[in-house]
């Protein structure tokens, strides 16, 4: 890379000066017509009929315009659908970002270092137990109660890994993946544990959740989540120079003035809530956290006043068209979202796996 | 969009009213004039009880589960009976749906219930009782109640046969229900379950009915219940053989080994609790009382 | 003027750093010497902010380091690392750039751009910087140092450069280059407090030398003074080993030439 061809074809163009500033808004706006595009996508395919024409009549006529069975479609299963949907997709994204940014490892995803899977043992210990042992704070938190008890256990995972896989301010990833297997291996016993002492009720509630997908969208579910989302979107400018900062180390940003323990704390609370929330209403979905992040740094680079916005957008646009494939592919009936989203995902991540190997991009 | 569908639709709560107040045998002789004409079917003994009914023309979509008869395979699937999709389901633009307890998600049937289809929720009990008040809800459902009445008195009728049979009976069987063998680890049907109460109306009895649920035991506890017979199921494409089971070190030391006895029986057939249930359950006690019980006759 | 009193750190029962006092002045390149695992580089990080003393205290001015907050302290004082991989690729321009900003100075990217061209890297900030060398990337480094304290004095005040073990992956132009730049820095009224292993550069170079043994202060002055047979001897085992030239009275090192 540095050989004098490098330089020669260096000269031979104009010289860039290493600011990528230009490159990132162009990005970001393509990102954000492409989440535009996803959402209308979203709400106008589908195995009913309903299509884009439906669409522009309800946009420009109000509900009056559709027939009913067009407006209960678009109302009650698509709208609510793709709203869902590019939450979802958002929250993953930038969780995954900002999880790569605090252990500076590109392949940590909160889904697959066991961050998902403590906020699924929460969740089913909610579905499992709630009835019984926590009535009142059932009736207290009513709908928020699985994303609560989802960030929770989300939260408690990501602490747990963080001291485990990082000493002395450096993150090796083999040791990333290692804590992460072991946190999820433990997490998924427990799951198993209480699922085992579940009775059959629980047990329907539980398949009901565990085969979650965005299909199940409702108004209700949005606004459960949209604290939790909405906390990790605000953040982002907040985290974004931080995060640059302790690209160079711990120590580094500490010189440049980051106060890193404050960053720190708020990053992991940031990727339990985002990924606590969704796992809580559509169970785990893999890959959307590592594929995104890693593409568009590819295209903009690492810093992450660009990165975490152009995540979030793509990132809402990709589970969205994720979850079009999904639910035309066997329609009547519907895919789960998360086959999709690995099917696109794992061979991005395997990718990585061996540019890592090759590259010089750290231990 | 065929307009007559959508009239039905819009107008179903008076259609149906009207219906419910013309009885008698006109309405009955009449039925495929009248009553829903694009029904999805929810549950493998639901769309069982629609061909016992000979209804099956009203079919338009059924569930994964939903694959006994053959033909009921061939029909548009709408997916597995947990994770139905609202929007594939009203793709099929169905004017009823029929669904087993226990379908869902729940936020998906709450849009189909928005939708204004109608929708019959078909109760899941695993008694005679359950499998008559199944076929009376779904009869009803369709338009069929008279053929309905008939399907429930015969299957009462063949279970009361068989009670009488199986009452003679004075040594019980004890009859171990493996689910699962994953891993060489056994998952057991305990009391409460659909097979717990397939055995008592085979008149076995349940050696695990120690356990709760579906569960998985322990070898010594496989030992422990001490089975003369093992009762596993086939699905179309994976059966367990009787090598597999007595080849175990926990199942080596049971009654059963001994004399290698091993009942295998479709899945749906053996725990479905639909029309077929009084044969399924002659032909398991047929199979634990040899001599002192005829298999049913096949149909 | 950064000031150290009684600075100590214990790690499991053994002083790393034992007591050590001494103050940091501007318009003054200060040396810390010592042979490996001498304190020098917790000395150093206890000097930045970096690791908080067991025992002891660290003042910037009259305010004690702990009153700093992060952002004020890195407007004060840049610190060059010893070198590390980055999991990211950044351009050589946003990681200089990313000093520049610390620095709380308006017009961040004339400033990196600036502090590159002080350290021989005009033009490499289209360059993806885990690809360049050793020596290249502790450049940049040093360049996002400078681009943090872009003025060796700002509003009256003295701003610190703390460099660790600068020269470490450089050759002998790129040693000196660097150093240069360190000096002139000091010449303006800024301060430069530097971990060097080179006797000769630090002779060169240094206004003040302390020299840590086993985690103790055991000289401190001008090199003339510190850069002592004695000390050489004690602190590294080597005798006989520094010579003076006449002319200039500077002293160097040839520890080739060891009797015992």
């Amino acid at each position: 890379m540095t050989g004098p061809a490098a330089v020669g074809r260096d000269r031979a163009r104009p010289r860039f000066d290493g600011d990528r500033t230009g490159r990132a808004v162009l990005v970001l706006a393509l990102t954000a017509a492409l989440a535009i595009a996803a959402a209308a996508a979203s709400v106008s395919f589908g195995p009913t009929g309903v299509g884009v024409g439906d669409l522009a009549a309800y946009l420009t006529g109000g509900p009056e315009a559709v027939g009913a069975r067009e407006r209960l479609v678009l109302e009650a299963i698509r709208l609510p659908r793709a709203g869902l949907g590019a939450l979802v997709g958002a929250a993953l994204a930038v969780s995954g970002a900002m999880m790569q940014g605090l252990f500076r490892n590109p392949l940590a995803d909160p889904g697959l270092v066991g961050v998902s899977s403590g906020a699924a043992t929460a969740a089913v210990l909610v579905i499992v137990f709630g009835g019984a042992a926590l009535g009142p704070v059932v009736a207290l938190l009513g709908p928020q109660l699985l994303p609560v008890a989802a960030f929770g256990g989300a939260l408690l995972n990501t602490l747990l890994l963080y001291r485990l896989a990082t000493a002395n301010g450096r993150t090796s990833t083999v040791t990333l993946i290692l804590a992460g297997i072991a946190v999820g291996a433990l997490s998924g016993a427990i799951t198993g544990l209480v699922v085992f002492g579940a009775d059959d009720a629980a047990l329907r509630d539980f398949t009901f959740w565990s085969l979650g997908s965005l299909g199940g969208a409702t108004v209700p579910k949005i606004l459960a989540i949209l604290p939790f989302v909405g906390i990790v979107f605000l953040a982002m400018p907040f985290v974004a120079r931080g995060l640059d900062a302790l690209v160079l180390g711990e120590a580094e940003a500490q010189h440049m003035g980051i106060p890193v323990q404050r960053l720190k704390r708020v990053v992991i609370v940031c990727v339990a809530a985002a990924s606590g929330a969704t796992v809580a209403v559509t169970g785990a979905i893999g890959f959307v956290g590592i594929v995104v992040p890693h593409l568009l740094r590819l295209a903009i680079g690492p810093g992450h006043r660009f990165l975490l916005p152009a995540s979030a957008l793509a990132g809402a646009a990709l589970l969205l068209l994720a979850d079009v494939a999904a639910r035309l592919a066997v329609s009547p009936a519907e895919l789960p979202i998360g086959i999709v989203t690995a099917l696109l995902g794992a061979p991005v991540f395997l990718a990585i796996l061996i540019n890592h190997r090759r590259g010089p991009l750290g231990d | 969009m065929p307009l007559p569908s959508a009239i039905l639709r819009r107008h179903w709560p008076a259609i149906a009213g009207a219906a419910a107040l013309t009885v008698g045998a006109a309405v009955a002789a009449l039925a495929d004039t009248g009553g829903p004409r694009s029904v999805v079917s929810v549950g493998g003994a639901v769309t069982e009880i629609v061909y016992a009914l000979g209804e099956e023309s009203r079919l338009k979509a059924v569930d994964t589960t939903s694959y006994y008869p053959a033909q009921a395979a061939g029909l548009p699937k709408v997916g597995y009976y947990r994770a139905l999709s609202a929007e594939g389901l009203l793709s099929t633009e169905p004017d009823l749906v029929l669904l087993q307890d226990g379908s869902g998600p729940p936020d998906a049937l709450a849009v189909l219930k928005a939708s204004g289809i109608p929708i019959a929720d078909v109760p899941d009990e695993t008694s005679p009782e359950g499998i008559a008040a199944k076929i009376s809800r779904v009869g009803e459902a369709l338009g069929a109640q008279d053929r309905a009445d008939a399907l429930a008195a015969d299957v009462t009728a063949r279970f009361r046969a068989l009670a009488t049979d199986v009452g003679r009976i004075t040594e019980r069987k004890r009859v171990l229900f493996v689910l699962s063998l994953a891993n060489g680890r056994a998952t057991v049907g305990g009391a409460g379950t659909s097979a717990d109460a397939m055995i008592r109306l085979a008149g076995g009895i349940n050696a695990a009915a120690d356990v709760d649920g579906f569960k998985p035991i322990v070898d010594e506890a496989v030992l422990a219940a001490a089975p003369d017979v093992v009762l596993v199921m086939e699905r179309p494409g994976a059966r367990i053989s009787a090598d597999e089971v007595f080849g175990l070190p926990a199942f080596q030391g049971t009654p059963a080994a001994a004399d290698r006895a091993l009942v295998s029986l479709d899945a749906l057939y053996l725990l479905g609790f639909g029309p077929r249930t009084p044969a399924a359950a002659r032909d398991l006690a047929a199979a634990l009382y040899p001599g002192a019980v005829a298999a049913a006759a096949t149909p | 003027m950064i000031t150290a009193h009684s600075l100590t750190l214990a790690r499991s029962g053994r002083s790393i750093v034992d007591d050590v006092s001494l103050r940091l002045e501007p318009g003054r390149v200060s040396a810390i010497i010592g042979p490996n695992g001498a304190g020098k580089s917790t000395l150093l990080k206890m000097l930045t902010g970096e690791l908080a003393p067991s025992a002891g205290t660290v003042a910037y001015g009259d305010q004690p380091i702990g009153r700093w907050t992060p952002r004020a302290l890195a407007r004060r004082r840049a610190v060059l690392p010893q070198s590390a991989a980055l999991a990211f690729s950044f351009t050589v321009h946003e990681i200089v750039r990313m000093g520049a900003v610390a620095s709380g100075l308006p017009s961040a990217d004339g400033i990196a751009n600036d502090a590159l061209a002080r350290v021989g890297l005009s033009g490499f900030g289209g360059r993806l910087y885990q690809y360049l060398s050793g020596g290249e990337q502790q450049r940049v480094q040093f360049a996002r140092a400078l681009a943090q304290v872009p003025r060796p004095v700002r509003d009256g005040t003295p701003r610190f450069l703390f460099l660790d073990e600068p020269t470490s992956s450089l050759d002998l132009r790129h040693q000196i280059g660097v150093l240069d730049v360190a000096k002139r820095f000091a010449r303006d009224g800024g301060g430069v407090v530097a971990v060097l292993h080179d006797l000769n550069l630090v002779a060169e170079f240094a206004d003040t030398v302390f020299v840590l043994d086993g985690g103790r202060l055991v000289a401190a002055g001008p090199p003339v003074h510190a850069l002592s047979d004695g000390v050489v001897a004690d602190v590294y085992g080597v005798h006989g080993t520094v010579c003076r030239l006449p002319a200039a009275g500077m002293p160097f090192v040839l520890p080739q030439a060891r009797t015992s």
